[in-house]
């Protein structure tokens, strides 16, 4: 292992271990502070990721420190938070909770935010794929037949820069429920995107390679299943990726406005009731699974554009 | 296998036949399109069964549009095309054609690139090949152009020099009657195109039933390498030919101290500097033509 990681594990744990201290030898001098219990869970999860992507992970990262830097910083807004929270007592009481409580609201609605979550991702997912779906299917089209890409370019041009939020208040009238209306501005958000590059990737086949398929005489149904699907996959991977970003915007917006579960409701929610600890609990937990999300579209990338 | 042949023919990009479509006029022919607009001007050719000819000309001289015109991918504006007694109508299985760009598919391992030709070219002519003896064919050419251990590897993983030898590779498996190439060793470096060469004559020999070949370069030692012809295009025209008597196979370090490389050869340049000459007086006498106007 190299000598820059080992002062770096050394540092991160000497850190850690200074935290661990303020919080079981401080005393606290707010009065409204929750058991530890949610707060110790949250440092032993993100230890162990650390050591889980430092022993594992550092063999093929090109910068193995990258980690090492993360988890110092994260080490010292840990220390900070405690200190001008619940230690000192420095920060405003409401605007900035104490650590354990934000941490205890996974413990005690842990149910309660899973529940939520998953509404989360089913509205995203349906919106998501449904979008992705037709974004391609309609691209491949519109991309191949000359007559239709003159006619829809230019019209995917237009609409594709536009937030698809702006089409709420029609879609909330089109659409039996307020959950397809959030699903239909999901896929309005990612459908565009996708359409556009895929007419565009469809449009750059080379003329080299079309002249490879017209003199190997391929007919219809294997110029679509061996030259344009297997050409159009790395962008359509990509594209995944960017609006994956895209619809999660476009979630949290949508749930803000008719949604009676979500995690964009609890946010919400919670900010209704100035409940900031419950605010933060749900922004930690939106980054946790949009890691997750990116994580399975950038395994999905690598696993299928295996040609360049 | 089969003879080839052109009769009188013409060709005009379809930006320059556009020009002359009126609304009482619609279908344009070669005699409503001045000669210098052609791009190819009444052509006539005959190659025999068998025999390896190579086409070269500078770059515009129209020797890619014949070929892509013989493979099927253009039709000529006027004059036929034959092959055998068969008219030409677009691309067929009795042609395969090795490009210079993009010659195999990016996406398909090697062999999957050579067994997608096999695959192609087995159910046009209804050969009914199994899975099984497609991928021995497969292997077999593979083989041939040393290319066996390759065979699980993508494009991007090749050099251009082993892309253009799975392109030949897939070419031959292929079995056509015809095989056409459009500079497909342009892109490489000297010793990767003379290794090549080397094993494209010592391929199309081996062969039991020797194919037509037709080859389109503008490298002069190429050619003289591997012709039995040579024809020398100059703006759309076919201005000189002349056969290549040497024995096969022909070794560059043997024959091109022969005197035959060295004639041709001269002969060959010489051709070049005066085509490049009429350019050069053709664009004078426009210039001139310009400003009198």
């Amino acid at each position: 292992m190299p000598r820059k990681i080992k002062t770096h594990l050394v540092i991160s744990h000497v850190l850690l271990m200074a935290l661990l201290g303020i919080i079981f030898l401080m005393p606290n001098t707010r009065t409204n502070v929750s058991p530890v219990t949610g707060e110790i869970i949250a440092i032993c999860c993100i230890e162990f990721f650390y050591l889980l992507a430092l022993f594992l992970g550092h063999r093929k990262d090109p910068m193995p420190e990258g980690s090492s830097d993360i988890i110092l910083i994260v080490w010292l807004i840990f220390i900070a938070w405690e200190l001008v929270g619940p230690k000192l007592g420095i920060a405003h009481n409401v605007l900035v909770p104490s650590p354990e409580n934000v941490f205890n609201v996974f413990v005690e609605h842990a149910d309660e935010l899973f529940m939520n979550v998953l509404s989360s991702l089913q509205l995203l997912l349906t919106g998501y794929i449904l979008g992705t779906i037709l974004g391609v299917i309609l691209g491949i089209i519109c991309g191949w037949v000359p007559r239709l890409r003159a006619i829809f370019y230019p019209i995917a041009n237009v609409f594709a820069p536009i937030p698809s939020v702006v089409f709420t208040p029609f879609l909330v009238i089109i659409m039996p429920t307020y959950r397809w209306a959030a699903i239909m501005v999901i896929l309005i958000g990612v459908f565009w995107p996708q359409f556009l590059s895929m007419i565009l990737r469809v449009g750059s086949l080379p003329p080299a390679i079309v002249d490879n398929t017209r003199v190997l005489m391929v007919n219809t149904p294997t110029m679509i299943m061996k030259v344009i699907i297997p050409y159009i996959i790395p962008d359509l991977l990509k594209g995944l990726r960017v609006s994956l970003t895209t619809g999660f915007l476009m979630l949290m917006y949508a749930e803000s406005f008719g949604a009676k579960s979500g995690i964009g409701y609890w946010i919400s929610n919670a900010n209704v009731f100035a409940n900031y600890a419950n605010i933060y609990a749900g922004i930690i937990t939106c980054g946790m699974t949009v890691t997750v999300l990116n994580y399975l579209s950038g395994w999905l990338q690598k696993r299928f554009t295996t040609w360049r | 296998m089969s003879s080839l042949d052109m009769i009188d023919v013409s060709y005009a990009y379809p930006d320059e036949v556009d020009k002359f479509k009126t609304r009482k006029h619609r279908t344009v022919t070669v005699d409503d399109i001045p000669e210098e607009d052609l791009v190819l001007k009444h052509l006539n050719l005959h190659v025999d069964d068998g025999e390896f000819l190579c086409l070269v000309g500078h770059s515009g001289c129209g020797k890619s549009t014949t070929l892509r015109i013989l493979a099927g991918l253009q039709q000529p504006l006027g004059g036929e095309v034959r092959i055998g007694d068969e008219p030409l109508d677009g691309p067929g299985m009795n042609r395969s054609v090795v490009f210079q760009n993009y010659a195999i598919f990016p996406w398909m391992k090697a062999k999957k690139n050579v067994e997608f030709g096999i695959r192609q070219a087995s159910q046009e002519l209804h050969r009914d090949l199994t899975k099984e003896r497609i991928s021995e064919i497969a292997d077999e050419y593979l083989a041939k152009v040393n290319m066996t251990k390759a065979a699980d590897l993508y494009p991007y993983q090749l050099s251009g020099g082993m892309q253009q030898r799975v392109a030949i590779a897939r070419a031959l498996a292929m079995d056509t009657e015809i095989l056409l190439f459009d500079e497909p060793f342009g892109a490489l470096d000297i010793k990767t195109r003379r290794e090549l060469q080397g094993l494209m004559e010592g391929l199309w020999m081996s062969d039991e039933s020797r194919k037509t070949a037709i080859f389109v370069t503008h490298d002069v030692e190429e050619a003289l390498l591997l012709a039995d012809r040579i024809i020398f295009m100059s703006g759309g025209r076919f201005n000189d030919e002349f056969t290549v008597d040497a024995p096969r196979p022909r070794d560059p370090e043997v024959f091109f101290e022969t005197d035959v490389f060295r004639e041709r050869r001269a002969y060959l340049m010489e051709l070049f500097y005066a085509a490049e000459e009429t350019k050069l007086d053709q664009t004078d006498r426009e210039r001139i033509y310009e400003e009198v106007m």
